[in-house]
């Protein structure tokens, strides 16, 4: 067989292009629109869940209030689209751009701690938000939240819930993906997995860490906005608690759950909680003692995620079926943009 | 006198008001194979953080190729053109021998978030040239064979080298080695001058910690003896050999005169 051919089925490359076609016509195939809806939602979510995977599955940081991004988003939009009821290429615009000063101010200021100090401290910038939405009532509508948003819309022509939002938001995905896979098989990615594995040794090697850690969380914050934008277009309502505390522990176990540092991954993840509430609906008062438990499951038996149990097991069969050595003579020196794999 | 690459004048560092570097001055010359002994607990890998700046000296002023570095971080001491190994090994185990390598030359590289986005050809052409560099690095150590596997599932010896390769990537001027051969057999250890001696042939200066006497007496140029954080010789390694302090911080005064019989 020819190498090439041989390298790109060890590596899994097919999947991905089996994955976008699937996901293009699984509409045709006679699901229901609430299936489409769910995978719609798994998509909007996935973008802020592909954001905390540079962060966390790249770059090393834990973070726990993602949601508190996801809220400026949502609300920048909600707020813009309701109030002064501005198209919401706009919201997206203007969050965007709050993003970046309010993630830089804050990534300047929380980016020294490491580890679980990081992760607390982050939780709570989650909680802050999360408490200013519901105390500023005349801008947001306090706890009862802010309903009669507007469907999602490009230059005047509605996107509405659906069909034409899957297709909107599937495709942002990809693109997404895509965008960062290169990204993180060049030099800055390698700066954000050398300052994840070691960060002396990272900034011995020329690596300034501080920039690249404000990098990381930048990006994640951003994602995490247009997720959020994206989200309150898709509910037309959003409420505090949607984007609150729960919501920021979701994300950062989403993406543990899916297996970090490999972006597509973490989707699965997001896909696992979005759809288990739904096909085992009867116990919707056990959802978070369920969520508990398929967290523990996966990490004590599968500690690599849903995607690490995946590649291993794509692994096996291909070597049954094709004879394929994993690393043929001695290891793949050509390892691309895959090293994330072998995380 | 050739010009020096490093000096280092009368820098101290304190921990809580116990000297660990006290007042010592040091020159490397350009092109020279320099060590720095001394026994456990002399300030020999202090120094090397002092003057990579993992933390900042009390006092004195530390020069590099003319420029002062004193206190600048080590993201920018590396810019400068010095590299560094560590006691305590920090490769990045998860990744393969060839990316621990890859990261190394970030220093020349310059890729930023708009060009990896985009894959642009001139990211491309970047890309190759990182890849043909690190594995010559390899190549230089002798690691070319085990460029795929997973840093963490190296021995030892091979770590050891893999971390030499990883320095050289950024293209260093200076090269700090911290005990390089700790904990390799004589043959790896032989193995190792030889490689050492071909980097300095390459232009790259070597300033390196070793317990392994019998190594520095061969390889290096000069050797300078710390003790206490004082440094106590500093010359050709014959004349190390016969100094009587050095060999009393060695081996006990009781050993000294032993010597002297």
């Amino acid at each position: 067989m020819d190498e090439r051919i041989r390298k790109s089925i060890s590596r899994g490359a097919w999947w991905g292009y089996l994955a976008v076609v699937i996901l293009v016509l699984i509409p045709y195939l006679g699901v229901s629109k609430h299936f489409i809806n769910l995978l719609t939602l798994t998509a909007i979510l996935g973008i802020a869940v592909l954001g905390m995977d540079l962060l966390m599955g790249f770059t090393g940081l834990l973070s726990l209030g993602q949601a508190g991004f996801m809220a400026i988003g949502a609300y920048t939009s909600g707020i813009l689209a309701v109030r002064y009821e501005l198209p919401p290429l706009y919201g997206i615009l203007v969050a965007q751009a709050l993003t970046v000063v309010i993630s830089l101010m804050i990534g300047k200021a929380v980016l020294r701690l490491k580890g679980y100090h990081l992760a607390i401290a982050t939780l709570a910038f989650s909680v802050i938000m999360e408490q200013l939405l519901i105390n500023s009532r005349e801008l947001t509508g306090g706890p009862s939240g802010l309903a009669g948003v507007p469907f999602f819309s490009v230059g005047g022509l509605s996107v509405p819930t659906g069909l034409p939002l899957y297709y909107l938001t599937i495709g942002l995905v990809l693109i997404i993906i895509l965008l960062f896979r290169n990204l993180t098989s060049v030099r800055v990615g390698r700066a954000w997995l050398a300052i994840s594995g070691d960060e002396t040794a990272a900034a011995m090697l020329g690596v300034n860490t501080s920039n690249y850690k404000l990098l990381a969380f930048v990006f994640a914050a951003c994602l995490a906005a247009l997720s959020g934008s994206l989200y309150v277009h898709y509910m037309r309502f959003i409420s505090p608690d949607m984007v609150g505390m729960q919501a920021s522990i979701n994300i950062t176990v989403m993406t543990a759950l899916g297996g970090q540092g490999t972006l597509w991954g973490p989707l699965l993840g997001v896909g696992l909680l979005t759809f288990l509430p739904d096909f085992v609906s009867f116990t919707q008062q056990f959802q978070l003692i369920i969520n508990g438990l398929v967290l523990f499951v996966t990490i004590v038996f599968f500690p690599k995620g849903i995607s690490g149990l995946f590649t291993y097991v794509y692994q096996w069969i291909i070597q049954r079926i094709f004879r394929l050595q994993r690393y043929p003579e001695g290891g793949p020196i050509d390892n691309g943009a895959s090293h994330s794999v072998h995380k | 006198m050739e010009q020096a690459i490093l000096s280092i004048n009368e820098v101290s560092k304190r921990f809580g008001g116990l000297p660990a570097v006290d007042k010592v001055s040091l020159r490397v010359r350009k092109g020279q194979i320099k060590a720095l002994v001394g026994p456990n607990g002399a300030g020999k890998t202090t120094l090397f953080n002092l003057i990579t700046g993992t933390y900042p000296a009390n006092e004195g002023r530390i020069e590099f190729a003319g420029k002062d570095i004193t206190g600048h971080q080590p993201h920018m001491v590396n810019s400068y053109g010095l590299a560094r190994t560590f006691q305590i090994l920090r490769l990045f185990d998860k990744l393969t021998a060839l990316d621990n390598v890859k990261i190394g030359c970030h220093r020349w590289t310059q890729t930023g978030p708009l060009g990896g986005f985009f894959l642009t050809p001139k990211v491309r052409r970047e890309e190759d040239l990182v890849r043909e560099k690190a594995l010559e690095c390899l190549e230089m150590v002798g690691l070319t064979k085990v460029a795929g596997q997973l840093a963490g599932n190296l021995p030892l010896g091979q770590r050891k080298l893999l971390e030499v390769a990883r320095a050289l990537a950024s293209q260093p001027r200076l090269l700090l080695l911290d005990e390089p051969a700790a904990g390799l057999n004589d043959s790896e250890t032989n193995e190792f001058l030889g490689r050492i001696r071909k980097i300095r042939d390459t232009g790259v200066t070597v300033l390196l910690i070793e317990h392994n006497m019998n190594l520095v007496m061969r390889l290096s140029d000069e050797v300078a003896v710390l003790n206490y954080g004082k440094k106590i010789a500093d010359g050709r390694p014959e004349d190390i050999q016969n100094n009587p302090e050095v060999i009393s911080a060695y081996l006990g005064t009781r050993g000294l005169e032993r010597a002297e019989h």
